[in-house]
């Protein structure tokens, strides 16, 4: 299959082959999609009966492409007196100037042609290939081609125009022209998406209305962002184009819900999760802060709207619980599909008190945190009750919802993702290590904010006494004696599911393990069995189900490394959170710079290059988020009090590296670090 | 619900007719009163679809999404609002009536 070009704003984007061109089979992520819906599924150009050949594309922004393009296929130019620039900009819809170049003496008669559908797919039928059960019409209205799909209430429209005059009928376009010589024929073509309802009468603009709200100017707005964030000088150069590649592909994926106003918050990856994610929000929002704080304010607000209020067994949702994802389809739309919102995360809850406090931490905003105490409340009490399934003081989850409810509802949620030693797979409910650790932390990180914050001292006192016996359960009931390490999770019956995984580096994240253990941990992390040279293994090399391409059992994610690192730093392991930072930035350069959700995880002196998983996600916020997260970990910025620390731990093959304008409650800081930890184990070539 | 302040009006549909409700949210307070009028957020559906959300056997964001329900005005009261609808019943199932179909 040719190359994919993708543009996007928010969750509108358009997936066309190198020609520009769409047609979508059911099964195939292309086409114009907006609100988790394709309101094309058809886009075909050709001039004179003839389809276009590629001489080449430009991905001009993020949100723009240009095609530049001749007619006719196959290795000879029969007519090479022509070219065709297709110039696409995605907003509500999209808009395309199509320019016809004539390069001949003689003037040129041409029929030019846009054949043009859509399906109306939701994005789970497109993923699992579902029929649909509404009914399709098309209009012919003076130069436009109306488009629509309705099922009862539901109504979702196409509506495709040209500036130049044409023939429509119900299946496209059609321009007979004449081209003198050496001119060129223009027209913009407008693919306009619709949502609409019943009317209603009353103040303000209707859903349907503020669905199609003007974008405000894109190029402004990434330029805009591009400014404010910190600048990165280093003579590393993978690393400097790896920051830039990471900036805007952030920006690229900035998604503003309806209730947001202008501001935006990361959505989680291109092109089948173009929407508000608990954990994914969380993790990129933590990844970004000390180079903007934007995104995690607008996360805490627009998770925190959210907040579970109910208990709802379609949902998985309970009192406290913060979402796992939202959609805009036609199945969730008729309740087929949970995710109005679903709430089937057993660790976004505990992520946003986190969230919270790290964002306090580095921005100093204490009326947001004073704003969301009802919230961080709510979400506390709910790590303590709902959570608690089996009323051991761990949280666990099994899902109520057994059909379109997720299984595992931790990060690494595919259905063989938590295994024992011997590959057997537990029973529920489950206690993943990770999520008890973030319950401590969360934990912790409240009582500051109780302290601090709220001026509420016998809260804060409360909680560290919970964190602590947690913490002090935790290295009893998780620790696999005769391995050193902690167990993945415990299973229904309390027993160890004693898989040694990536998630033992997240424990030093949340700082729940023991400082007599933690040696023995990073050892693991730093063994041949978890790192592979690149990157840290979601599972080691030896457990039954270790596959260096399984999806959570064996792959590197640069986004779980990131924390890992962060980890070996919070506990001091300065070099080896380096060496981390290392592998994962020099697998970067294999990716321009743009690093994939997950690659394999064979030994780095085996294959020499990382091998990416098969999967279509790219850009993947996390993933575009890890590089940030390891710079901050190299360079070792923490907030205390109102101060920026510094305190670097570079790789040595940088010479200097400067970070200029980090943003915070000091206003604008810079930060500066000259390489000297040996890596060369994952950095020489 | 405690930060917002606003006012919301349900529209409820029976035929020709048309009840207004209105729904004042104060910082926690809720008044409802039984007038029409000007409000900073309009939810608009037939008798059904709200008898069903008080009944928690449909979701008010999925009846937006479906178009069962309509709104103007504020979007982020809509969304606070409709926290005020129940629990489904236990074991209520809202895929059965269409999981036979497909």
């Amino acid at each position: 299959m040719s190359e994919l070009i993708s543009i996007l704003n928010g969750n509108t984007f358009v997936v066309s082959d190198e020609v520009g061109d769409v047609e979508a089979s059911p099964t195939d992520p292309t086409g114009l999609f907006s609100f988790d819906t394709r309101f094309l599924s058809k886009w075909v150009l050709t001039v004179g009966g003839e389809r276009l050949t590629s001489l080449s594309t430009d991905n001009l922004q993020y949100f723009e492409a240009r095609f530049f393009l001749v007619p006719g296929v196959g290795s000879v130019y029969v007519n090479a007196t022509m070219s065709v620039i297709r110039q696409r900009s995605v907003g509500n819809g999209f808009t395309e100037v199509l320019s016809i170049l004539n390069h001949d003496d003689e003037a040129v008669e041409l029929t030019v042609r846009i054949d043009a559908d859509a399906d109306f797919a939701d994005l789970f039928e497109v993923k699992d290939a579902l029929k649909k059960k509404g009914s399709y019409s098309k209009r012919v209205e003076g130069d436009g081609l109306h488009l629509a799909y309705e099922r009862d209430t539901y109504h979702r429209t196409t509506a495709i125009s040209s500036s130049q005059e044409c023939t429509v009928d119900e299946n496209g376009l059609t321009f007979t022209i004449t081209i003198g010589p050496h001119e060129t024929w223009k027209t913009e073509l407008d693919v306009a998406i619709g949502v609409s309802a019943q009317h209603v009468e009353g103040q303000g603009r209707s859903l349907a209305e503020q669905a199609r709200r003007p974008i405000p100017d894109m190029a402004l707005g990434l330029s805009r962002w591009l400014e404010e964030t910190p600048r990165l000088g280093c003579d590393w150069e993978t690393l400097t184009r790896t920051y830039q590649r990471s900036l805007v592909d952030l920006a690229a994926l900035r998604f503003s819900p309806l209730t947001a106003g202008r501001n935006s918050l990361p959505a989680a990856g291109l092109p089948w999760f173009m929407t508000m994610f608990g954990r994914d929000s969380i993790f990129t929002s933590l990844q970004v802060l000390p180079f903007s704080s934007e995104l995690a304010a607008t996360t805490l607000r627009q998770l925190g709207l959210r907040q579970g209020t109910r208990v709802d067994d379609f949902r998985d949702e309970d009192p406290g619980r913060i979402l796992h994802e939202v959609r805009f389809g036609e199945m969730t739309a008729f309740e087929e599909r949970p995710h109005s919102p679903y709430y089937g995360s057993a660790d976004a809850t505990q992520l946003y008190v986190i969230l919270l406090d790290e964002y306090e931490r580095w921005t100093g905003d204490t009326e947001l945190v004073k704003e969301f105490e009802f919230e961080a409340r709510a979400a506390l009490h709910w790590i303590d009750s709902y959570a608690d399934l089996q009323g051991n003081g761990y949280v666990s989850y099994e899902r109520r919802n057994a059909d379109t409810g997720l299984e595992n509802q931790c990060w690494k949620d595919s259905w063989d993702s938590i295994s024992f030693h011997d590959g057997k797979l537990p029973g529920f409910p489950r206690a993943t290590c990770e999520l008890q650790g973030y319950a401590y932390d969360a934990k912790m990180r409240a009582a500051r904010l109780a302290r601090e914050v709220w001026d509420d001292p016998e809260f804060a006192t409360d909680l560290e006494k919970q964190a602590a016996d947690l913490k002090r359960r935790f290295n009893q009931d998780f620790w696999v004696a005769d391995g050193e390490y902690f167990a993945l999770a415990l299973d229904p019956d309390g027993r160890q599911v004693d898989a040694l995984t990536s998630n033992i580096g997240h424990l030093l994240w949340s700082g729940i393990v023991d400082d007599s253990k933690a040696q023995a941990v990073v050892d693991h992390l730093m063994s041949d069995r978890l790192f592979s040279g690149w990157g840290i293994r979601t599972l080691a090399v030896g457990e039954a189900r270790y596959n260096p391409i399984g999806y959570h059992n064996g792959t590197i994610w640069p986004f779980d490394s990131s924390f890992v690192a962060w980890g070996l730093r919070r506990y001091g392991y300065k070099d080896e959170a380096a060496l981390v930072a290392a592998g994962i930035l020099e697998a970067s350069r294999f990716f321009d710079g743009r690093l994939p959700e997950a690659f394999g995880g064979y030994p780095k002196s085996m294959t020499k290059f990382p091998v990416q998983y098969p999967t279509a996600c790219s850009p993947q916020a996390w993933s575009t988020g890890a590089p940030l997260l390891l710079l901050r970990t190299m360079l070792g910025l923490e907030p205390m009090g109102g101060h920026l620390i510094v305190d670097p731990a570079l790789p040595a093959n940088i010479g200097r590296l400067e970070l200029l304008d980090i943003p915070g409650r000091w206003g604008r800081i810079d930060a500066f670090g000259r390489g000297r930890v040996d890596t060369s184990r994952v950095t020489d070539a | 619900m405690r930060k917002v302040a606003g006012s919301i009006r349900f529209e409820i549909v029976d035929g020709d007719n048309a009840d207004s409700w209105m729904v004042v949210v104060d910082h926690g307070q809720l008044t409802v009163t039984r007038q029409s009028g000007s409000a900073d957020c309009t939810i608009r559906g037939d008798r059904s679809t709200f008898e069903d959300l008080v009944a928690g056997r449909t979701n008010a964001n999925a009846a937006v999404l479906r178009g069962a329900l309509a709104a103007r005005g504020d979007v982020e009261l809509l969304v606070t609002i409709q926290r005020i609808f129940p629990s489904p019943p236990p074991g209520w199932d809202p895929t059965a009536e269409t999981r036979g179909g497909s």
